[in-house]
């Protein structure tokens, strides 16, 4: 690697004498983060002598990313406080590799810059009419006769939080010149339209000091940015930029602690919507129409509240020592009012919180008889053994089958009055025979939970039979067993171990990933599972912290 | 219809209909009949999608060259000579050599080229719609528009190995840049006028053209920063930043105006789906008027919805109705989609022909096709499209039904739209090797 003047002169001079690197590492605290760069500052001088090697390893070229719009309305809330409320509105980034944040690698359309113009200005006024946003904000009066001390303390913070990373002099004295201290608002309106169109908040941008093909370790505050967008989905915080501003984050102790402080925080929200609502599906439950006189239980609260259950399922896996297997045979579920009678509860157990309830009278365990889930998985009209299956293979086995052939496009016309006889009819097809054969005894086992995921015994008239055998000739009786033969293929715990790097990475991976993500699949094997171990193997791996030079322009 | 008094029954009626219009001005009550004999200009083009394709034994007319219109076509009538159905149109670029028809049909609807089959690395070619928006660079203030009434949820995979992009776009400004496209009413008014609100006074909204061009500079300085100390891949990334950035300046350094458009009030959040397509038709209706952009795409759904249709007494969704196999009431479900989905697109035409534009009227200076990703949306085919086209008049005339050889490329069309939008191109997509024989009434 090449040394980099003012990006990482610590790691450049890895083994020379600590205090020469605490210095170096001192230098780099800048004003803008005052306090907390401070705090942080007292242990630099261990941090910065504990930095990774000077050669970093080879990793993938990776392409900057812009913020989706969840991340960006996320970010809006976390760096000004007030909501941005047009985002709502934005057309949906749609997923790649089933993640939103892998699309917002793809060039951005001049349609979106226009709506985050829109966006800018309607935030920029609602951040200046709040109260608390605005109190938040302007942190001083400027005094008429000498201003420009108390804009700066205005203005620095500001960018640096919306930016994730201190603003050189020259932006600073950009933006500045657009307030005239005679009308503070009206300047910092401008301010804050132009520091929210700025592509350097738009985008999240890593610098290359090497030469093109070169890899290099990434700089604090795009380490930062990566663990947060990570975590949060959302911007750092001043703790994590006061780390990087010292030069404390490449530290692997550091960025474990880091993982463990993030998902206690209330923003590790953005990481359950972020990646386990994509991987899971529930954020798509948005989407879901259901015919109302079929399910008439079915409405915007129940869907609201098959979200939140979910979440919660999830959400217990935030803390360290957690068996991720539990996600699939927990015999417990959160549930509230508006779930309550697709459990078929008594009116007293239904209550407007959440409350967990044993599942063992109930037939269900776990994720896979969330009612969220089978909702997702259904058409509006009708469960879909199909879809269940595929989820089954592919979002928590990471084994899609291939592709159907043409012809399946025509379905025969069938008389059969439940999914197993249709679906025995559609294995007699040769062609259909092979996928079918691995697809359908896992979605059958779903059928007793029609397209809410309320349960059934029977369907038009005939009793469901929910057990089946897979190809490798184990047999279930029904899905709970099935859960469990799921929970214990050693393809679950790699399969996730590739969904959080994907979506940490936020692109394919290729075959130069292989080791890497081998390696943290052992690690989170050997440490029993626990999600909050794959997550710290994943942000201290190679491909995490490492970047390699873009070809030149 | 071109009469005053059918006029003015149709305004009446949208009028009365307030709820959903978003207040268009009419300028201009007597105005000349649609086919006035001066030049038409500028000219326009509106590209229409429905998805899962059509269940052609009621769509398509008899075999005859007079239009006469099919059961799921009766709600054209009062726009039947103004427009003419296609037969025998096929996309052959939208056959994937594996399953993903939606995909790629959808894809090829408007570009005629073959989509690669990837999630990340997104390959098709220019659609129709933004080759015609590059031609009119500069013209308007937005160069295109694209609007849908389907957003699509942000999870899960959509085909089969084909990126969710390919189901959620039919607009490509490069062949590796779909165009999203606006589904919310408001979001999209605003769009539309560029952030202008058209009840501040004339000194306000040059007041905030004169702060947006402040920031714009600041922001165009950021990205002259970053230029210099890119990589290639991000490079690219920036541009297409800053082609955005340029457009924002282009608004506020020529501002046309609001025109027409100041009478023009915002439309709130919709009720249903029909209300939903309500306001989008009035709002490309008044994209149009006021000359804001002269190329419009619209998805009424997206690729392979499957959207229900309770209103309408059909049961099931769209996409599960559409692979019918042979049940009786499933295509019986699929034959009212397709005449609402008419009627949908009548309105627009109505609306279009309702509304003064030079010496005719707005649909006669518009070329509107409406197409689908598939032909038989129960067996995928990519041939027998469901094709309309509408507007134009001067140019092919009206109540005719155009029967061509299965297999004959829509691509060809797309160039003989092309060149009566006065654009100097003979060849489209991968197989439109020149103009559709027999479409213009001078060729």
């Amino acid at each position: 690697m090449r040394p980099a003047p003012g990006l990482r002169p610590a790691s450049a001079r890895l083994g020379a004498l600590a205090t020469i690197a605490g210095a170096a590492c001192l230098r780099r605290a800048r004003a803008g983060f005052g306090a907390l760069a401070m705090i942080a500052g007292a242990a630099d001088l261990f941090a910065c002598a504990q930095e990774p090697g000077p050669v970093a390893s080879p990793v993938p070229e990776a392409m900057v990313h812009r913020l989706t719009a969840f991340e960006y309305a996320n970010t809006v809330r976390d760096v000004l406080g007030v909501e941005a409320a047009l985002t709502r509105e934005f057309p949906a980034d749609p997923p790649a590799l089933g993640f939103d944040a892998v699309a917002a690698s793809q060039p951005p359309s001049s349609l979106l810059v226009q709506l985050f113009q829109h966006s800018a200005e309607s935030i920029a006024d609602a951040t200046l009419r709040s109260g608390p946003a605005r109190a938040a904000l302007v942190v001083c009066e400027p005094d008429p006769a000498e201003p420009a001390p108390c804009l700066r303390a205005i203005v620095e913070p500001l960018l640096g939080r919306a930016w994730r990373r201190p603003p050189t002099d020259a932006e600073l004295d950009r933006y500045l010149a657009l307030v005239d201290p005679a009308e503070l608002d009206a300047g910092l309106r401008l301010v804050l339209e132009a520091a929210l169109l700025s592509p350097h908040f738009t985008f999240r941008w890593e610098r290359d000091p090497g030469g093109p093909g070169e890899s290099h370790w990434l700089d604090d505050y795009a380490l930062a940015a990566r663990l947060s967008y990570f975590l949060w989905s959302s911007a750092p915080d001043d703790e994590l930029l006061a780390l990087a501003a010292v030069g404390a984050l490449q530290h692997a102790p550091t960025l474990a602690e880091q993982v463990e402080r993030m998902l206690a925080d209330p923003r590790s929200a953005g990481f359950v919507d972020g990646f386990a609502g994509q991987w899971l599906y529930f954020r798509g439950l948005d989407d879901i129409f259901r015919d109302a006189h079929r399910y008439p239980r079915y409405d915007d609260a129940v869907r609201e509240s098959m979200r939140e259950a979910m979440r919660r399922r999830f959400r217990e896996f935030l803390v360290p020592g957690r068996d991720l297997r539990d996600l699939l045979l927990d015999t417990h579920a959160h549930v509230d009012a508006e779930l309550a009678a697709l459990y078929y509860l008594p009116e007293e157990l239904a209550i407007d919180t959440f409350t967990r309830i044993d599942l063992g009278p109930h037939k269900r365990r776990g994720l896979l008889t969330e009612p969220g889930l089978m909702t997702v998985l259904a058409y509006p009209f009708a469960s879909s053994p199909t879809r269940r299956g595929r989820f089954v293979l592919e979002q928590l086995l990471c084994s899609p089958l291939p592709p159907p052939p043409p012809e399946a496009a025509a379905q025969a016309e069938s008389e059969a009055s439940t999914a197993r006889e249709r679906l025995e009819q559609h294995r007699a097809d040769p062609a259909c025979a092979g996928c079918h054969a691995i697809l359908d005894p896992i979605g059958l086992a779903f059928e007793h939970f029609d397209a809410v995921g309320a349960w059934r015994g029977s369907e038009h008239g005939e009793l469901i039979d929910a057990a089946g055998e897979l190809p490798t000739g184990e047999r279930f009786a029904d899905v709970r067993e099935l859960a469990a033969i799921v929970a214990d293929d050693p393809r679950f715990p790699r399969c996730v171990a590739t969904k959080v790097l994907t979506y940490a990475l936020g692109r394919p991976l290729v075959a130069e990933d292989e080791p890497v993500l081998e390696d943290i699949y052992k690690k989170f094997v050997a440490s029993g599972r626990d999600l909050v171990a794959l997550l710290v193997a994943v942000v201290q791996s190679d491909p995490f912290r490492i970047r390699r030079a873009q070809e030149p322009a | 219809m071109k009469s005053t008094t059918r006029h003015a029954l149709s305004r009446r009626a949208l009028l009365a209909g307030g709820a959903v219009a978003v207040g268009l001005p009419f300028l201009d009550v007597m105005r000349p009949s649609a086919r006035a004999a001066g030049p038409v200009r500028p000219r326009r083009l509106l590209c229409y999608f429905v998805p899962n394709g059509v269940r052609g034994d009621a769509w398509f007319p008899a075999p005859d060259s007079e239009l006469q219109l099919s059961p799921s076509l009766a709600a054209l009538a009062p726009v039947k000579d103004r427009l003419i159905v296609f037969s025998g149109l096929a996309n052959a670029p939208g056959m994937p050599e594996l399953p993903g028809s939606h995909a790629s049909g959808t894809a090829a609807f408007l570009t005629a080229r073959k989509a690669r089959r990837s999630e990340v690395d997104l390959h098709v070619g220019v659609s129709l719609d933004q080759r015609f928006a590059a031609a009119n660079a500069g013209a308007t203030p937005l160069a295109s528009l694209q609007l849908g009434c389907e957003g699509g949820g942000s999870f899960g995979a959509c085909d089969i190995g084909f990126a969710c992009a390919y189901h959620r776009s039919i607009s490509w400004s490069s062949p590796t840049t779909p165009l999203p496209k606006l589904t919310s009413p408001r979001l999209a008014f605003d769009v539309i006028l560029a952030g202008d609100d058209p009840g501040a006074s004339a000194a306000a909204r040059a007041g905030r053209r004169a702060a947006r061009r402040s920031v714009l500079d600041v922001v165009l300085a950021d990205v002259h920063d970053l230029e210099s100390d890119l990589g290639a891949a991000d490079r690219v990334r920036l541009d297409a930043y800053l082609d955005g950035l340029r457009a924002l300046e282009r608004q506020v350094d020529a501002p046309t105006g609001l025109g027409a458009c100041t009478a023009a009030s915002p439309p709130g959040e919709p009720a249903d789906f029909p209300v939903h397509v309500d306001m989008m038709t009035e709002l490309m209706v008044l994209a149009l008027t006021c000359d804001r952009t002269r190329a419009i795409s619209f998805m009424l759904g997206n690729a392979a919805s499957n959207r229900a249709f309770p209103f309408l007494g059909v049961e099931g969704g769209h996409h599960d109705l559409s692979h019918h196999a042979g049940d009786a009431a499933k295509i019986a479900g699929l034959r009212r989609v397709d005449a609402w989905q008419a009627a949908q697109f009548a309105r627009l035409l109505r609306r279009l022909a309702d509304t003064p534009d030079g010496d005719g009227d707005l649909l006669r200076s518009t070329v509107v096709l409406l197409g689908s990703d598939v032909g038989d949306g129960n067996s995928h085919t990519h041939h027998d499209l469901p094709v309309l086209l509408a507007g134009g008049d001067d140019l092919w005339g009206g109540g005719r039904h155009l029967v061509y050889e299965t297999g004959t490329p829509l691509a060809r069309l797309y160039v003989s739209i092309l060149q009566a939008l006065g654009l100097p191109d003979t060849r489209f997509g991968e197989d439109g090797d020149g103009p559709l024989p027999g479409l213009r009434l001078d060729a």
